[in-house]
């Protein structure tokens, strides 16, 4: 709980609310950043580090749904914890549909917060490293040749060495190599993996 | 010798005359009968009478004088008469000579000579008939009285001497002086002899009748044939000399008794009676025949002097018929023809015999012959003058001419013709220029007709070939230095296109050089002049062997063509080819001259017809003469119709100034300008501006008078609306100049400054409101917009009138150039507008303010927001302590912070209650006495633009006569407001039907004392099943967004100012809503 690099942003327009919320969560150990408008909070350039968002739905200017829209388009996505005074139901349901970790009704009981912080900052920390891991992929794939790439497209089909080589019109010997070559790179012991690999990159292949 | 006048009569002819006297009468004397003194023949009787008819009366005195000088010394010195006898006897012979010559003068015309019968027979009848026997009369009594002797007898005697006397030596004297100051010519020298002969045998014969033979008495009668030789041959001279011979003769012979008269058987007087008988009778007779063959010589003689000058006449006339070179005749009166002078002889070789016979038709042209001979015989038969033209041939050459024949009959005094006279004269050339001229003319039409330039041209070179024989001609125009073709009707086509295009020069063919040299070029032979050296091979070709070309001129002297005249022989031009050339040229000239001013005036007539503006021509009586298509735009009357009306009548002029002035200042300057009003076809009103010219003649004097008018009515139109905008508009406008200083203003603006235009006028627009205000705030605004900019802004100024809004715009003005000369400054006073906007907008967010503090739900949700913030805060707050404070060792400075904070928000939550509420209560202090007809006309303007949105047709009624009622104005509003935004929702979406709503107020009674009632009827919904109480019940909506405190608080609002509230449906569709409140009257709250 104490001692991790991640950071809460609050945006709220009642600065009472944003102290008495920045005190709650250093009883805690958690880092936070306020502000008051959304505008204020898109303009500020967030630290790479995991991190979520406490939003109040009733801001001057841009909304708190409006904020969590654009916050949708951006990369990385953010993970929201919203607040409001008043709530009402389409209001909850549009917000949690749309993403959100939690809807808090004012006034909260602290550990709600808590622990929708504790969500949000987990979620995302999963996020980072789901994106990291896709990265990583990429990049493997990336360095492989060209010609390697045929020969993955065409191993993650299930075809055979002999049939690899029929359809490149190369040697056996020489898919052989490639094959070799690209399970090394992309770093997988199994087709299987393999498969799994390019699903997850996207590169699915079209169904023979 | 003259002696018809006084002063002839001289002394030497006196004297002269008193010696013939004396002498005549001496022989008297000698002559008389010795017995008794009886004169047989008394001379001097003759010689004073003659005398005395010779001279004129005036000098008669003086030869009387003489005669009786003469007689008295006669009768009284020589021969012994008693003195007194002498001097009666003197006045006998001056009496008997008076009477004689006073009578004959007066019955015969001077001068008087015996030459006439008519003198002779006075001469002798008044003379011896009357004058004598007077005389006689006084010498017989004398006679009688001096010596005794019968009177009778006396008087006889006397009386027949003084006849014979008279008779015989009257005519003697007379006949020698007969010519009267005419010098005779000499005699001849047989003449001279032959009166030699005469007098001498006339004397012998007398004498041998008297003396020498025996007496015989027919003897004297032999003496006739020699005085008829005097009188034949010597007239009245001969006759008179003869009769003095042979009465002397015979007068002496008788006295001495000797002769055939001296016979003794008669008294002694008797054969002196007898003698004297004779005499008289013989005198008488030769006298008379005297006379009469001197009549007679004279009628011969004139008859002879006339026959001889009319001979000399006809030969006269016959040379100068002869010699004149007309050609003349005469024929008879039955039209043969029976004399021909000489040149029409010489000319048709017809002889006289020729002609008057059936030969002159031979010398008529054959086509002639027919039609002449019948006008001559009409004219015969008529008597009519006679004419026709006629050709006669030439002898010479067989040519025919053309001659005019003319004759005139000459008649007798009965009116029957005797003769006809004619003459010919030979038109032929005339009739050739009339040719000439008639072609000319017809050119001339075809130029004045408009013709095309082409048909002129052929007609020109065919009038050229027509008058001269055996040419062809051609007409080339002269372009640049070009010659190209005009026309050429008889050329072949491939020549003249060969040469078309020619270029000018000084050897270019007779055509060029004759453009190039601008004078006459003859080439007599093609083949060999120098000239057609280039030309020659196109020529001869065609035949075409002499060419004569002359240069068209224009009127000033410019070469605009050249005549070409073409022969297939080589030949020169005649005298009379020239004069034809000549002439046709100077007609090409102006007909081509003519042509090209025609182009000229086309074009300028089509200019006049493109002309916007209408051009009008009068005359002197304003008749419209000439109306140019701009006319028939401007006023609507087509060219027909308004052509002859007078145009003042058919336009309706309406002139400044009076016609007669204005007819004045033209005549007198020739021009006049102005602005008229006419009336066009269609009955419209225009003004235009006329400027008039007086179009004059040769002399000076007006013909006609030249309009051009343009309608001036739209500009009028608009500078009217623009002086009408500046004038009266509600601005204060003013112009402004580069200078900063103001060029015009309008009344507007004066009154802004409160002063005068001329004041404003010129001065610079710093000066009223002081120089820094100008520097700040005008000049800026003034110079962007002499940048070209259109400036608007405005602003609060303070002025003499206090506080004031004025919008100002600026806009650039260029009146001649691009350049921006000035600025338009128009200043509109929106004072008002704006307080009225103010308060409006102060009305209006008091009316939000409190709208939206006084709405439940307006305000349950800023509380909810307002209060909930704290709240929040501080619970979190206190959270945060009680986590602070879980821990072994409690941060105790973070906790008391927190506590702080929570202490600072619960006060903060305690404040907007406090305000809340405040606000609440707020209503309670404000009520003024109002008029609801304004509250609610305040806020009908705030709804207006929801109405509209919504389409809600609203309908006011609000009376004039509402009391006043006493109440809080920003409630009632909030009143007035809910009702009408509850109606409006109702109609909000009603479809097929009016959304009406309708607000009313007027006075109404409850109980005992006045109110006003005001209602809100709409076209809504209407209830929808509603119940009236649940209408009113607190949170009780039909409005899907409300929230239902409207109605309620309304309510209350109503109930708290003492009225009522409620509300009915309607009978057909909506329900109205009204509340009824208390007027005041007069108390303070």
């Amino acid at each position: 709980m104490s001692g991790d690099d991640s950071i809460v942003f609050i945006v709220d327009d009642d600065p009472s609310m944003c102290e008495a919320l920045t005190r709650l969560l250093g009883t805690v150990g958690r880092r936070a950043q306020a502000f008051n408008t959304a505008q204020e909070f898109l303009s500020t350039k967030r630290p790479d580090t995991p991190s979520c968002l406490v939003l109040d739905v009733r801001l001057p200017g841009l909304s708190g749904l409006d904020l969590q829209r654009e916050l949708a388009k951006a990369d990385p996505p953010i993970q929201i914890v919203f607040m409001t005074a008043h709530g009402d139901i389409p209001m909850t349901v549009q917000a949690m549909k749309a993403g959100a970790v939690e809807f808090l009704t004012k006034p909260f009981r602290d550990q709600q917060l808590l622990d929708a912080v504790q969500q949000a900052i987990d979620r995302d920390r999963i996020a980072r490293r789901h994106r990291a891991e896709l990265a990583e992929l990429r990049q493997r794939h990336e360095s492989l040749t060209p010609r390697e790439r045929e020969v993955m497209t065409l191993v993650v089909t299930g075809l055979l060495n002999k049939q690899i080589a029929a359809e490149l019109r190369t040697s056996e010997a020489t898919v052989k190599a490639h094959r070799a070559q690209l399970m090394h790179k992309m770093k997988a012991v199994s087709v299987a993996q393999l498969v799994r690999i390019t699903e997850r990159l996207g590169f699915l292949p079209p169904g023979r | 010798m003259r002696w018809d006048s006084v002063a002839a009569v001289g002394w030497p002819v006196t004297a002269a005359y008193a010696l013939a006297y004396f002498a005549s009468a001496e022989l008297g004397w000698a002559l008389s009968v010795s017995i008794g003194n009886y004169a047989t023949i008394w001379p001097p009787s003759g010689l004073s009478v003659a005398a005395l008819l010779l001279t004129p009366p005036r000098a008669w005195p003086r030869l009387l004088a003489a005669g009786v000088l003469a007689n008295f010394v006669s009768d009284y010195a020589l021969h012994g008469l008693p003195a007194w006898v002498s001097l009666s006897f003197c006045a006998a012979n001056v009496l008997e000579g008076t009477v004689a010559a006073a009578l004959v003068r007066r019955l015969v015309p001077q001068p008087f000579t015996l030459e006439r019968l008519v003198s002779t027979i006075a001469f002798v009848g008044v003379g011896g008939g009357i004058a004598v026997p007077c005389g006689a009369l006084v010498g017989a009594l004398t006679v009688t009285i001096a010596f005794g002797k019968g009177f009778g007898e006396s008087w006889l005697t006397w009386w027949i001497a003084d006849l014979v006397g008279l008779l015989v030596f009257g005519p003697l004297l007379l006949a020698f002086r007969n010519a009267i100051g005419v010098r005779e010519a000499p005699a001849s020298r047989r003449r001279i002899v032959e009166a030699a002969l005469f007098a001498v045998s006339t004397a012998i014969a007398t004498a041998v009748v008297f003396d020498l033979l025996p007496p015989y008495r027919g003897g004297p009668i032999a003496l006739y044939p020699f005085l008829l030789w005097g009188v034949v041959r010597f007239g009245m001279r001969g006759a008179s000399a003869g009769l003095v011979l042979v009465s002397l003769i015979t007068v002496a012979s008788t006295l001495a008794d000797r002769g055939p008269f001296a016979v003794a058987d008669l008294p002694p007087l008797g054969d002196m009676r007898l003698a004297q008988f004779f005499l008289c009778i013989t005198a008488l007779s030769f006298l008379s025949l005297a006379a009469v063959i001197h009549e007679r010589d004279r009628a011969a003689r004139e008859l002879g002097d006339l026959y001889h000058t009319v001979r000399q006449s006809e030969r006269r006339l016959r040379d100068v018929v002869e010699t004149m070179p007309t050609f003349a005749w005469t024929a008879r009166s039955d039209g043969v023809i029976d004399f021909v002078s000489r040149h029409l002889r010489t000319y048709s070789g017809l002889s006289e015999e020729d002609a008057s016979g059936a030969g002159w038709p031979a010398a008529v042209h054959p086509a002639d012959i027919g039609r002449h001979e019948a006008r001559w015989r009409a004219s015969l038969a008529s008597g009519d003058p006679f004419e026709d033209e006629v050709r006669y041939r030439r002898d010479a050459d067989g040519a025919y001419r053309w001659f005019l024949a003319r004759a005139v009959p000459l008649r007798d005094e009965r009116g029957a013709i005797v003769r006809w006279y004619g003459v010919s004269t030979d038109i032929d050339d005339r009739r050739r220029a009339e040719a000439l001229l008639a072609g000319e003319k017809r050119v001339l039409e075809m130029v004045a007709r408009g013709e095309s330039l082409a048909q002129v041209l052929d007609g020109l070179c065919r009038l050229v070939e027509d008058h001269a024989d055996d040419v062809l001609a051609s007409i080339l125009l002269l372009d640049g230095d070009r010659l190209r073709h005009g026309a050429a009707p008889s050329l072949p086509r491939a020549y003249t296109e060969a040469i078309d295009g020619a270029v000018i020069g000084p050897r270019a063919g007779s055509f060029g050089t004759a453009a190039y040299r601008r004078e006459p070029v003859i080439v007599s032979d093609i083949a060999t002049d120098p000239l057609w050296a280039d030309y020659r091979e196109t020529a001869l070709p065609h035949a075409l062997r002499a060419c004569w070309s002359t240069p068209i001129l224009s009127s000033d002297g410019a070469v605009i063509a050249t005549f070409a005249m073409y022969y297939r022989e080589p030949r020169s031009p005649s005298a009379r080819d020239q004069s034809i050339i000549e002439q046709i040229t100077h007609l090409a000239g102006v007909a081509l001259q003519r042509a090209r001013t025609e182009e000229e005036l086309k074009k300028q007539a089509a200019l006049l017809g493109l002309a916007p503006d209408a051009i009008i021509v009068r005359d002197l009586e304003s008749r419209i003469t000439f109306w140019n298509p701009g006319a028939v735009t401007t006023y609507g009357w087509a060219a027909e119709d308004a052509i002859g009306r007078v145009s003042h009548d058919l336009l309706q002029t309406r002139f400044p100034v009076s016609l007669a002035a204005a007819d004045a200042a033209l005549q007198e300057t020739g021009q006049w300008e102005g602005e008229l009003r006419h009336v066009t076809r269609q009955g419209t009103a225009i003004v235009v501006n006329t400027r008039m010219s007086l179009l004059r003649d040769a002399r000076g004097a007006g013909t006609a008078i030249l309009e051009i008018n343009r309608d001036i009515s739209e500009r009028m139109r608009a500078e009217h609306l623009t002086r009408q905008v500046f004038d009266r508009g509600p601005d204060a406008i003013c112009v402004v100049g580069r200078d900063y200083r103001y060029q015009r203003v309008n009344p507007v603006y004066e009154r802004m400054q409160q002063m005068p235009a001329e004041k404003i006028v010129g001065r610079h627009v710093a000066e009223p409101p002081g120089s820094a205000i100008f520097e700040q705030s005008a000049k800026p605004h003034l110079d962007r917009c002499f940048a070209g900019e259109h400036v608007r802004h405005g602003e609060w100024f303070t002025t003499a009138a206090g506080r004031q809004y004025f919008s100002v715009s600026l806009s650039p003005l260029h009146p001649e150039s691009d350049r921006v000369e000035a600025a338009l400054v128009i200043i509109r006073d929106l004072t008002d507008h704006m307080l009225a906007v103010e308060s409006l907008q102060t009305t209006q967010a008091e009316l939000a303010r409190a709208s939206r503090v006084i709405t439940l739900g307006e305000l349950t949700a800023s509380i909810a927001h307002e209060v909930t913030q704290p709240l929040a805060a501080i619970v979190t707050n206190g959270d945060a302590c009680l986590r602070l404070l879980a821990t072994d060792l409690p941060n105790l400075s973070e906790t008391r912070k927190a506590v702080a904070s929570i202490i600072r928000d619960a006060r903060r939550a305690v404040a907007v209650v406090a305000r809340v509420r405040a606000l609440l209560k707020k209503s309670d202090v404000d009520r003024t006495p109002l008029d609801l007809g304004q509250v609610i006309r305040d806020v009908l303007a705030l709804v207006q633009s929801e109405m509209a949105r919504h389409r809600i047709v609203l309908r006011t009624s609000l009376a004039d006569d509402l009391p006043p009622v006493l109440g809080d104005r920003i409630q009632l509003q909030q009143v007035v407001l809910n009702l009408l935004t509850n109606a409006i929702e109702a109609m909000r979406d009603v479809a097929g039907r009016r959304r009406g709503l309708l607000i009313s107020a007027r006075r109404d009674d409850i109980g005992p004392d006045a109110g006003v009632l005001v209602a809100v009827e709409d076209a809504g919904v209407g209830f929808e099943g509603a119940s009236v109480d649940q209408l009113f019940e607190t949170l009780y909506t039909t409005k899907p967004d409300g929230l239902g405190m409207g109605l309620s608080i309304s309510q209350s609002i109503i109930r708290s100012h003492g009225g009522r509230l409620w509300g009915t449906p309607n009978a057909g569709h909506g329900a109205t809503f009204q509340f009824v409140l208390p007027a005041w009257i007069g108390q303070t709250p």
